[in-house]
């Protein structure tokens, strides 16, 4: 070990002259400590395979046939569904739901960002959607807005706040009318509110009314020119003994947006 | 491992000519592969340290964004990235040009004789990498999983991978004796398999891209083989090879190795689409890929079984030996990593656990605790071969085996439970979206606690190597292995 | 094993038959793929036979030019490694009940990118449709907030903030129509007499973000009604 950094090495010159090398007392310094308790080059034997193996490589190779041809939508670049047959009958109709859990669907994906998921908004941007004449009063109120969207400042429950609320009707995000009237039916329903609820029927007429308008609505233009509310506009009797329920509320929320 | 050193067999015995012979001419091959491998493990170390604070930077980023936020080019997706790149191009491919083409050279019994242009091929492929690091900082990363590294580092990559590889395959060309050993088969196909789906992946993503999807096909087929294709059966050759040198045992049975090597080499390749399921790709493609990723559950018992054959009785020396120490750990890690990933590519489980951090885990545990752990284990038996000395401290080596071990195997509990909560939350649209980003913050700190576990393990290396690598007297003069348990004296 | 040249081509083989069983299959099969209209109608000359229709659009459409700007931002960035953009069919998954698209995403919604960025982890949401739940100057407003800081309007978010895309600046006469528009008293807002406005790239990738939208029917992926 004492030479152990020596550079020399045998000449690669054939087994019988490295064997000459290696008895030359030069060389088998290189033959270092490291070097000499090393155990053999590696070698194999042969054992023979487990019947076991055998066994799990056909299990194996079986299902995977199975699988293939179960799950391989005919080789086709089109299909997508490993279920796909062939000819196979239209997918089962998706069960039905009520306005009020479609409605919560939408407004978690889709509404929770800026309302936040309790309803209560971010202060300054967001209105909170809790409590509020705006979205508990008059249906057509709340409609507009969720069919054309609303900009520039909104006063509500004191506070002043200067969003941009986002068109959700043709003209923006385009939910269908059943979307439109669950999610109007949650927030008019959630958190303690307790208005009725938004119709399919409702939202359709009311599409039909602001689909062509393009520009968002103007707090102040909102509550202009609200019709009778839909399916009750031939009993004003009722809608007036409507009013006079809400009436403590609606005078509060008045003086607010006064 | 030890004993050996006291009581030379005479079968060992230097003078006896047969076996003097065989331990010359090992003797000539290490010296002549020694520059060029010390070159290569020296910057995989190197890439090792850059590659764990990059890491240690993405991991705290994961749980505190503010953390580092305000310099663009230590944005998550860049560090993440850069990390992924070090530690693959960086600390993998040089580890295992030292200790791949090390092995490759002494089972063909051939030295390197253009010593030169190895050295030159791998200083251009590190110059490479760096370049494509720094590129990936500086926003020129390509946004394509595993080919991050912007375009104009990567013929460079390629040219001097082919000088590196090519000589591996030179190597096994001029091979002298008859018998081509396990280790053999598994790093030929390797060196020829890696430029393939390098080639293939750069030209259909990025020189001429294919159409829309096809993309994700290549390159998820590239990346997925990189793993397997590339590190697996590098590391897998390390293992055969390392055990029989320590233990002195031959491998537990040839028809093993055989069925295990050709079973990887066909269904491994076809595995990569089961990273696509449920995605915009025809759904064949999808499950030819999870076929061939249970049908993977065949090579991984195979080999597990002949591993576990050749060592089993011999534990205390397993454990006494630093070299078999890591290389077992990381060979009992492929095992469970890779039944796990066959479970994964199931349809009904990929449905929870795919997009999560379960799969962030899961490539951690093939990387580190298998591949890397084996290379560690290769390194330690590669070096005092080289250098002609001992490793300076065996308190490191276990510091080292501690820390890595413990650290990797929070990180991967952490990471796998946290992603499989993840992905039930994920997939119940009644919980918000953001209620199933805050629950994954306590795992990802679990995460950035074993990275730091990590950075001790892999300092406790690098001081180790160094100190080996420069040594003075005292170590110089150590003629004892380093060992990590007392040996019992014999009686 | 002695036998070099079985060795040899069993490593071939084995490379190539995945190879050409994927990529090369996989290429012949989708490579030529082109966007569509929304349905298919029999043919004039074989009634068998569907083809697109006329004077319809084709989905999907191509990017505007600040877009296609925005998604070299999004590469950069690599958003990719936290977002993903392909929608689950229903049934695996919640994507679609999560809102994050109205249906599939299949392979001809990809045809017209250059770069096609599914990516794999979803620490943060879905983006194929993005533009679908953000749009217009709202969307615009509130990508603008979160990408500042994502906290701003997305509190416990883990989203990187990404201020370096924003100038802060004092305001010399107006204020900018362009400065983004903070809460009340959030602790991220620009100090009094300052203003935040966003750079020209976050203005492409905020573009780009509103584009994403898979509001379309394709003949293989209709939009469930």
């Amino acid at each position: 070990m004492s030479n152990d950094t020596s550079e020399t090495r045998p000449a690669n010159q054939g087994k019988a002259s490295l064997e000459k090398a290696a008895m030359q007392d030069e060389q088998v310094q290189d033959i270092h400590a490291q070097l000499m308790r090393e155990k053999e080059e590696p070698s194999e034997a042969f054992t023979p395979i487990p019947i076991f193996l055998v066994f799990v490589i056909m299990v194996l190779g079986f299902w995977a046939g199975i699988y293939l041809v179960l799950y391989s939508g005919e080789f086709r670049s089109d299909v997508f569904d490993p279920k796909f047959r062939a000819g196979s009958g239209e997918v089962a109709a998706a069960p039905e739901i009520t306005l009020f859990d479609r409605g919560a669907r939408i407004y978690r994906n889709q509404c929770a960002q800026c309302h936040q998921a309790d309803g209560q908004g971010v202060s300054g941007v967001y209105p909170p959607l809790v409590g509020t004449e705006w979205v508990t009063g008059h249906p057509e109120v709340v409609a507009r807005v969720l069919i054309n969207g609303l900009s520039g400042p909104i006063e509500v429950k004191g506070n002043t706040y200067n969003g941009n609320m986002p068109a959700f009707g043709p003209n923006g995000l385009n939910l269908r009318p059943n979307e439109l009237a669950g999610v109007i039916t949650y927030i008019r329903q959630e958190w303690g509110n307790s208005a009725s609820e938004m119709t399919v029927d409702m939202i359709e007429e009311y599409l039909d009314l602001y689909s062509a308008r393009t520009t968002p609505w103007q707090a102040d233009e909102l509550r202009e020119d609200l019709g009778p509310i839909p399916g009750e506009g031939s009993e004003p009797a009722e809608e007036a003994e409507d009013e006079s329920a809400d009436e403590g509320e609606t005078d509060e929320t008045e003086a607010e947006m006064a | 491992m030890s004993n050996e050193s006291h009581r030379i067999s005479p079968s060992t015995n230097p003078y006896s000519s047969e076996d003097g012979s065989v331990r010359a001419e090992l003797s000539a091959i290490d010296a002549s592969i020694r520059t060029a491998a010390l070159f290569f493990v020296v910057s995989a170390i190197g890439w090792l340290m850059i590659g764990t604070v990059l890491a240690l930077m993405a991991a705290f980023k994961s749980h505190d964004p503010d953390f580092l936020g305000a310099y663009e080019w230590l944005t998550f997706g860049r560090v993440r990235s850069a990390h992924l790149n070090a530690m693959a191009f960086g600390w993998a491919n040089n580890v295992i040009f030292a200790v791949g083409l090390w092995i490759m050279a002494r089972l063909c019994r051939s030295t390197v004789d253009h010593k030169g242009i190895l050295l030159i091929a791998g200083i251009s492929w590190n110059i490479g990498v760096t370049i494509g690091v720094l590129g990936i900082l500086r926003g020129e990363i390509t946004s394509v999983e595993w080919l991050e590294i912007p375009q104009y580092a990567t013929p460079m990559l390629a040219l001097s991978y082919a000088l590196i590889g090519v000589w591996g395959v030179m190597a096994f060309r001029f091979r002298k004796g008859d018998h081509v050993y396990v280790s053999q088969w598994y790093i030929l196909a390797a060196l020829f398999w890696f430029p393939w789906l390098y080639i293939v992946a750069q030209a259909m993503i990025i020189w001429f891209p294919a159409r829309g999807v096809v993309q994700a096909v290549v390159n998820w087929w590239f990346a997925h083989n990189v793993l397997g294709l590339w590190l697996t059966p590098m590391a897998l050759a390390t293992v055969y090879y390392v055990i029989p040198k320590v233990l002195g045992r031959p491998i537990h049975s040839y028809y093993l190795s055989v069925l295990g090597f050709w079973s990887l080499a066909i269904f491994y390749n076809w595995a990569g689409m089961h990273h696509l399921i449920g995605g915009p790709v025809p759904v064949w493609l999808v499950s030819a890929g999870i076929v061939a990723s249970v049908m993977m559950v065949i090579p991984v018992i195979v080999v597990g079984l002949n591993h576990h054959m050749t060592v089993v009785g011999r534990h205390r020396e397993v454990w006494r030996s630093p070299t078999l120490r890591f290389a077992v750990f990381g060979a009992i890690s492929y095992t469970i990593t890779s039944l796990i990933g066959s479970s994964m590519a199931l349809r009904s489980v990929n449905e929870v656990t795919h997009f999560t951090h379960f799969t962030v885990g899961h490539a951690h545990q093939g990387v580190y605790a298998f591949f890397t752990m084996v290379m560690f284990g290769g390194v330690y038996y590669m070096m005092p071969r080289l250098l002609k000395r001992e490793w300076p401290s065996a308190g490191l080596i276990s510091l080292h085996f501690w820390a890595a071990s413990i650290g990797i195997t929070i990180m991967i509990v952490a990471l796998h439970v946290g992603g499989w909560i993840q992905g039930l939350q994920m997939n119940n649209s009644e919980i918000p979206f953001i209620e199933t980003v805050e629950n994954t913050v306590p795992w990802l700190k679990a995460r950035s606690v074993s990275g730091l576990l990590l950075t001790v393990g892999h300092v406790a290396f690098a001081i180790n190597f160094f100190w080996m690598l420069f040594a003075a007297g005292a170590v110089r003069s150590r003629q004892e292995p380093t060992l990590l348990t007392k040996e019992r004296k014999p009686v | 094993m002695k036998n070099l040249p079985t060795l040899f081509c069993g490593i071939f083989f084995a490379l190539a038959f995945s190879f050409s069983g994927l990529i090369l299959t996989g290429h012949i099969q989708l490579g030529g793929l082109e966007p569509s209209t929304e349905t298919l109608v029999p043919s004039d000359d074989d009634p068998n036979v569907m083809v697109m229709e006329e004077g319809q659009t084709r989905y999907p459409l191509p990017l505007s030019g600040i877009a296609q700007q925005g998604k070299q931002v999004y590469i950069e960035l690599g958003c990719i490694y936290c977002h993903t953009q392909q929608i689950r069919r229903p049934g695996f998954g919640a994507d679609i009940e999560r809102g994050w698209g109205l249906r599939q995403t299949v392979a001809r919604d990809y045809v017209r990118q250059d770069r096609v960025l599914l990516g794999t982890m979803r620490t943060g949401p879905d983006l194929a449709h993005v533009g679908g739940r953000y749009a217009g100057d709202a969307g615009r407003d509130w990508n603008h907030l979160h990408l500042y800081n994502p906290q701003t309007v997305s509190p416990g978010s883990t989203m990187p903030p990404y201020p370096f895309l924003y100038e802060t600046r004092e305001i010399i006469n107006e204020p900018s129509p362009k400065a983004l528009d903070f809460p009340a008293d959030s602790e991220y807002a620009p100090p009094p007499g300052y203003e935040i406005v966003p750079t020209r790239r976050a203005e492409a990738l905020v573009e780009y973000l509103l584009s994403l939208r898979v509001d379309y029917s394709l003949p293989e992926a209709p939009i469930p009604e």
